[in-house]
């Protein structure tokens, strides 16, 4: 099975993909409310931090300024390293001119009016005036900070995919392989049906999803059995219908050959009976090979099938041209075999038949059953070819030979040997001779 | 030997009755099963030719009715079912033998001569009767290696009393046996072949039985 076409496969690999991106989707989402939560949280403290420095802001400047001294707060070496990870401010008076300054950065930052949020560069910006001081406050924090936690944050929820994706991967394909063993087993079921097993599925314990397939199945096996039936009931009518007249019409004219002493007519009759005994022996095999298509050729039960093949040669052996004929060997008295006994009956006749049609006068046949119910018929003939060998089961092939047969014999003992999943294997020349032929069907495949 | 024929299809029936009537046999033709029964209870019969799919019934129902009555007529059943199934299941409800249609009619005379000697308890057809050798299915008499010959009716009467040698027959019994071949039989029928039966092949073939009927004389 190729495991690319798999349900099972595909099933897993569809789902764990699709959970995989919703998984990314909703962590990308979690992703942006959370960084707009956090700025928004982050920018109220950034107007905190502002409202607080304003006032130490006022108060330093105008103490310097009763000092006299310098101030501008230059930024420390060491605030260098720091500049782009801490919070710094600005602190103008209401001309722009810059009071206070704790970065570097301040000179890249643009020109400020009013109060407001926002992006520059690396930095978050809050820029506010306040009119009680006149003096104005630009705190810059750097980006870096927000992104970070997001990052670290979103980082977070990205890790148990690794170890989420094979564990629903494997949970999902187990699931599934659950869930289908009762697919499998209907599958099974359906597998194991044949003509001579017809009945109705068991669908209990099935998924309801699955459970109409069945009962469908169901309704078409009954549709099929219907139909078998009917075809069995129409090859039996017809065996009745059309025998009965044939009946009258061979018994008529056997008795007119009787009555009748005008060489002509007698002539005349004796070629309407060889009419009639064609018609009737080619109309018997075609209900025969109907019969072997569409009856049930596995028995439920078993069947001593040795005196059935008894009376089966007994109705060769009747005839005076067939009496000393045929000869038998039987392993034993009792050979069971869970055949239908019509069926097994239909197959020995056309096996012997065929075998004392194409022997010579008077040769001897060999009937041979086995206890691991093999039905061996063998004759005397000229060595058959194997390309001729293979086309003597086909309907109507009559391989080389003067004999007068319907050409349906061994093609419906084909057709019951598939019924029983078996064959016919014929073999010409017999082992150790120059020529023969046997004709061999394993009843117990 | 009396036949009773059961054949719903008429072209077949008469033909059989045909057939058995030159084979020397009487024969009641009748296509349904309760005529047949009717016919059995008005006369003994020595076989009964039985068709299984009926108007009014299934002729193995017939049979099965037949033997639990203790009638022990021999039945050959004649039909269309030729599965050995349809087969077993006649010869279990007690036929004697079974025919799948279309038979050869010259077959069918075989098997009726066949289970006819096998009910006289000599199925060997050829059997000896002092010095005569008679060959039934022949239908030929010799004695010291010369032929008798015999017409039908002395046959058919000859033939009665040759399968059964112990039975006393009454004269209306044998004059049953002639039915085949005239309806009307005169009185004094059976009387002259006797007579002729015994110039033929000696005087004390035949015994009579007076006031009761005849028997075969001994050997």
């Amino acid at each position: 099975m190729n495991i690319f076409k798999s349900l099972q496969w595909r099933l897993a690999i569809g789902i764990s993909v699709a959970l995989t991106i919703m998984w990314l989707f909703a962590t990308a989402v979690s992703g942006y409310f959370l960084k707009e939560e956090m700025d928004e949280i982050l920018d109220e403290v950034l107007i905190e931090y502002a409202n607080r420095l304003i006032p130490l802001a006022a108060v330093d400047i105008n103490l310097l300024s009763d000092l006299n001294q310098n101030i501008f707060s230059q930024p420390s070496d060491d605030d260098d390293e720091e500049e782009n990870t801490q919070l710094g401010y600005i602190i103008a008076d209401k001309d722009n001119h810059i009071l206070m300054n704790t970065s570097e950065g301040a000179q890249k930052l643009p020109e400020l009016t009013g109060q407001f949020f926002m992006n520059f560069g690396e930095f978050r910006i809050y820029d506010a005036f306040d009119d009680k001081s006149q003096l104005r406050v630009t705190i810059f924090e750097p980006n870096a900070h927000r992104q970070e936690a997001i990052l670290e944050t979103v980082g977070g929820l990205l890790w148990p995919l690794i170890l989420f994706i094979p564990l629903s991967l494997f949970g999902i394909w187990f699931t599934i392989l659950r869930s289908m063993r009762p697919v499998l087993n209907l599958q099974q079921q359906v597998d194991n049906k044949n003509s001579s097993d017809l009945d109705d599925i068991y669908i209990k314990n099935l998924p309801s999803e699955i459970e109409p397939v069945a009962n469908a199945i169901n309704n078409l096996l009954k549709r099929l059995r219907n139909s078998l039936e009917l075809e069995r009931n129409f090859a039996a009518n017809s065996a009745h219908e059309l025998r009965t007249p044939l009946a009258a019409a061979l018994a008529q004219t056997q008795r007119l050959l009787d009555e009748t002493k005008n060489q002509n007519s007698h002539k005349r009759a004796q070629n309407i009976e060889t009419a009639l005994l064609r018609l009737i022996a080619l109309s018997e095999k075609l209900l025969q090979l109907a019969r072997s298509k569409s009856i049930e050729i596995v028995s439920t039960n078993h069947v001593n099938l040795v005196p059935l093949l008894k009376m089966v040669i007994e109705d060769f052996t009747r005839l005076d041209e067939n009496k000393n004929r045929v000869e038998t060997h039987f392993d034993a008295q009792n050979i069971s075999s869970k055949v239908d006994p019509n069926s097994f009956a239909i197959l020995a006749r056309n096996l012997i038949e065929n075998a004392l049609k194409h022997s010579p006068e008077n040769s001897k046949i060999l009937i041979k059953f086995t206890n691991d119910q093999q039905l061996i018929v063998t004759n005397e003939c000229e060595v058959i070819g194997a390309n001729n060998l293979s086309q003597l089961t086909r309907a109507f092939e009559r391989g080389n030979t003067e004999a007068n047969g319907t050409g349906l014999g061994l093609a419906i003992v084909t057709s019951i040997a598939r019924g029983l999943n078996s064959e016919l294997i014929l073999t010409s020349p017999l082992p150790n001779s120059k020529g023969g032929f046997e004709a061999k069907v394993t009843l117990n495949n | 030997m009396r036949v009773l024929l059961i054949e719903d299809n008429q072209i077949l029936g008469a033909a059989i009755r045909d057939q058995i009537i030159v084979d020397g046999h009487g024969v009641d033709f009748v296509s349904r099963l309760d005529e047949a029964a009717e016919y059995m209870r008005a006369t003994g019969y020595d076989l009964v030719l039985l068709d299984l799919m009926l108007p009014d019934g299934l002729g193995l129902n017939f049979l099965k009715t037949l033997r639990s009555q203790g009638d022990v007529t021999p039945v050959i059943i004649l039909t269309a079912l030729d599965q050995i199934s349809d087969r077993i299941a006649g010869l279990d409800a007690g036929a004697d033998d079974y025919m799948v249609k279309p038979f050869n009619l010259f077959e069918l005379s075989a098997r009726l001569k066949s289970v006819s000697r096998r009910y006289a308890g000599n199925p060997n057809p050829i059997i000896s009767h002092g010095e005569l050798e008679i060959n039934l299915s022949a239908k030929s008499i010799h004695r010291m290696g010369k032929n008798i010959n015999l017409t039908a009716k002395e046959w058919t009467i000859f033939e009665t009393f040759i399968q059964r040698p112990d039975m006393l027959f009454s004269k209306t019994q044998l004059e049953d046996s002639l039915y085949a071949y005239d309806r009307e039989i005169e009185s004094n029928a059976i009387e002259v072949h006797i007579s002729r039966l015994r110039k033929k092949l000696g005087k004390n073939i035949i015994r009579t039985a007076r006031g009761v009927g005849y028997r075969l004389g001994d050997k």
